[in-house]
């Protein structure tokens, strides 16, 4: 099978330019719904599900493979040769900013541009550095997830007792938005929240874009400066918005970042 | 409707915490038991507090990576456990309900709905560690070196670990659901099985020493560790049993058991030589001069053992053995002895009785024949002879000593170089007191001295 497949690649509009979209932790590609569909207007858009999540073959999904995130990286450039794209814009959300940070060092020929929106590179807190998290927050995090399985267990229930007279629970697992198996949650969280990559994001040689939301609880200004400060060839732009998904919450404004980035309208 | 219900506005008097949050993600609106949960009193009311900013740092997380994403593109979301924080760092655990007014995609306000339930989520925590401790239990089966496997009341195998199915080649797949007694228990030991879950099902765990059969017939010998479990009425519902390996223990156990009855043996057979020494010794010598022999002779059946010792088992090479027997008269590079022959491993017994005989036979040599002067000389030789029933011969051949004579009686040397030896390796001896000097030959089957 092969990593379009498992990672059900959807890939819409046709141009000479390609714009993949990376979902961020916790959720699927769904995230894109309201942002992706401009794009394909005059380029070719590639959105995928990460392995663990939406309806991605999750019996992929290995534990060893995915401890750190090149394996995710590794997926991201499977899929890309697999559609013999080259010089594309990668799009990365939260946590997956850094994984197209870590494709777009190993290939460069497969990543021009990047656009990451919300990132971290490392949530913990650390001497001078301010993620923004004491590490016991973020196991904290993993206690929450565990609680809330129950509830998931209750909802997979008959799923996984073989309700084969109610075909219907199939699809309303796959429609429901934002569930995935609790181990692999709780696994992806681990990735997430517990890795440090300021070290990557030095590496990253191509022009970046780093589009944050002025008021995100997951990543204070501290974590922008830093980035400012540190990456090789950084655009900051801070959306007067709340919140971590602004792909979701302010599509318009988000589309029109990432259209000016993608395509610079030329000042006369 | 209207005229027999009353639209409820009286928010604080609800036994629940509800909050609106604004389009900006600021806490609006609160009722006066969420207030009271977390300390807040109503001057507080909405004063540039976020919603997320009553949650926990993980519940934060959790609201901004799940729970808003839910709310955008569901509109809602339910039944989710999480906790409150006050300003001074203590929680409060609660369930949460929330609702968002989207208009055009966008979220317009959200409601909350919260009740407490730290109760039941002392109970979940139980629950997350019992989940964890039973994935800890799982692991530690998964990975015995022990075969384990659990059993239904009515006798069906329920659970097969990996080194069950390495100890008895059964896959799980294919034993689940079959009878734990058919596959395993050798027919002659069944019987045993009742009195087993008697002593079981009272409480008892228990050991012992069996066989088991392996899927391919042959009989496993085991330690076994039975117990019964419960289901949640108590009522007995099944046993564990847990089976290691002891073939090799038990191999080991009667390898030290042969081992005992060979060392009494050898002793016997040992004390019965030394009594035949001391008996012919005492024929030729008195005194001083017995005593000088016999210690002579026990010192040559000692390197006998030795070289049986160091051959690590239960055969001595003949050259080793051979050269052996010089010891005690000469130092080893003397140039009048020659020692040669292919190499041959004899058992126990041969060796022991060559080893006597070549030592009368140096022992003589050093005292009347060939190596009693300067320009005397020993060859000590041997061949196998090929054939359909190969044989080893071995001869003796002194010369440059003093004229020979054949002995006026039988003494020990010539009972051990002739009868004792023909005894026990069914062989021939042939003595020949030659004008160059003492000869002796010795011919026997080699089959029987090295098998």
């Amino acid at each position: 099978m092969s990593t379009v497949e498992r990672c059900a690649v959807n890939t819409t509009g046709s141009g000479d330019e390609a714009i993949v979209f990376l979902h961020g932790y916790g959720c699927d590609s769904n995230m894109w719904r309201k942002v992706a569909p401009y794009f394909a207007k005059d380029s070719r858009v590639v959105t995928y599900d990460l392995m663990g999540y939406g309806k991605s073959e999750t019996t992929h999904y290995d534990m060893a493979r995915y401890a750190t995130l090149d394996g995710h990286a590794d997926d991201l450039i499977a899929i890309l040769d697999e559609l013999q794209l080259k010089d594309v814009v990668a799009v990365g959300h939260s946590v997956s900013a850094m994984t197209i940070g870590l494709a777009a060092t190993r290939r460069p020929d497969l990543i021009g541009k990047l656009a990451m929106i919300c990132p971290s590179p490392s949530y913990a807190n650390d001497n001078s550095y301010v993620g923004g998290f004491e590490r016991s927050d973020l196991v904290g995090l993993l206690n929450v997830l565990d609680v809330n399985y129950l509830g998931w267990a209750q909802e997979m229930a008959p799923q996984i007792m073989g309700a084969a007279d109610r075909p219907e629970l199939g699809h309303e697992l796959t429609d429901s938005f934002c569930q995935t198996d609790p181990d692999i949650a709780k696994h992806f969280a681990r990735v997430t929240f517990l890795s440090d990559h300021r070290n990557d994001v030095k590496a990253i040689a191509q022009p970046t874009l780093v589009l944050q939301c002025k008021d995100d609880i997951l990543v204070p200004p501290s974590v922008w400066t830093w980035l400012t400060e540190n990456m090789q060839d950084v655009e900051l732009t801070v959306l007067d918005a709340t919140g971590h998904c602004p792909h979701m919450s302010y599509p318009e404004e988000t589309i029109k970042v990432l259209a000016d980035f993608v395509r610079p309208r030329i000042n006369i | 409707m209207s005229d027999r219900f009353e639209c409820l506005t009286d928010f604080d008097q609800w036994p629940c915490g509800l909050a609106v949050m604004d389009a900006s993600g600021q806490l609006e609106k609160t009722n006066a038991f969420l207030r009271q949960w977390l300390g807040m009193d109503a001057a507080e009311q909405g004063g540039g507090v976020r919603f997320v900013d009553i949650l926990s740092r993980a519940g934060r997380i959790y609201f901004e990576t799940h729970l808003r994403p839910l709310l955008l593109v569901n509109g809602h979301f339910s039944e989710v456990s999480l906790e409150l924080e006050r300003p001074d760092g203590t929680r409060v655990a609660v369930f949460m309900n929330g609702r968002a007014t989207l208009s055009k995609g966008r979220m317009v306000s959200a409601h909350f709905s919260m009740f407490r339930n730290e109760q039941r989520q002392a109970f979940e925590h139980e629950l997350v560690a019992k989940r964890r401790e039973s994935e800890a239990f799982k692991v530690l089966v998964g990975s015995s070196p022990y075969a384990i496997m659990s059993v239904r009341m009515d006798g069906t195998i329920r659970a097969w670990n990996p080194a069950a199915e390495q100890l008895f080649g059964y896959s799980e797949a294919e034993v689940i659901g079959q009878k734990f007694d058919e596959i395993l228990v050798p027919p002659d030991d069944r019987k045993g099985l009742g009195d087993d879950l008697r002593r079981i099902t009272s409480g008892e765990t228990v050991r012992s020493e069996t066989e088991r059969l392996h899927k391919d017939g042959h009989r496993v010998q085991v330690e076994r560790s039975i117990a019964a479990i419960h289901d949640v009425t108590q009522e007995y519902s099944g046993f564990v049993a847990t089976y290691s390996d002891i073939s090799a223990r038990k191999a080991s156990e009667a390898h030290i058991q042969t081992l005992l009855q060979e060392v009494n043996h050898r002793s016997k057979n040992l004390i019965a030589v030394v009594q035949v020494i001391a008996r012919q010794t005492a024929r030729m010598y008195e005194g001083s001069e017995f005593f000088s022999a016999f210690s002579k002779r026990l010192a040559s059946l000692t390197s006998n053992q030795d070289t049986l010792l160091n051959s690590r088992g239960n055969h001595a090479d003949l050259e080793t053995l051979a050269r052996s027997q010089f010891a005690h008269l000469v130092t080893p590079e003397d140039p009048r002895i020659t020692v040669s022959g292919p190499a041959v491993q004899m058992n126990e017994a041969t060796s022991q009785a060559i080893g006597m005989a070549l030592f009368e036979l140096a022992t003589n040599a050093a005292k009347y024949g060939g190596l009693s002067k300067d320009t005397g000389s020993v060859t000590l030789s041997w061949v196998v002879v090929p054939g359909p029933d190969p044989k080893l011969e071995i001869s003796w051949v002194e010369s440059g000593g003093p004229p020979v004579s054949a002995p006026e009686r039988m003494g020990f040397g010539s009972q051990v170089t002739g009868p004792i030896l023909q005894g026990i390796t069914s062989g021939e001896t042939q003595r020949e007191f030659h004008p160059d000097g003492f000869r002796w030959f010795f011919r026997a089957a080699l089959a029987k001295m090295t098998e």
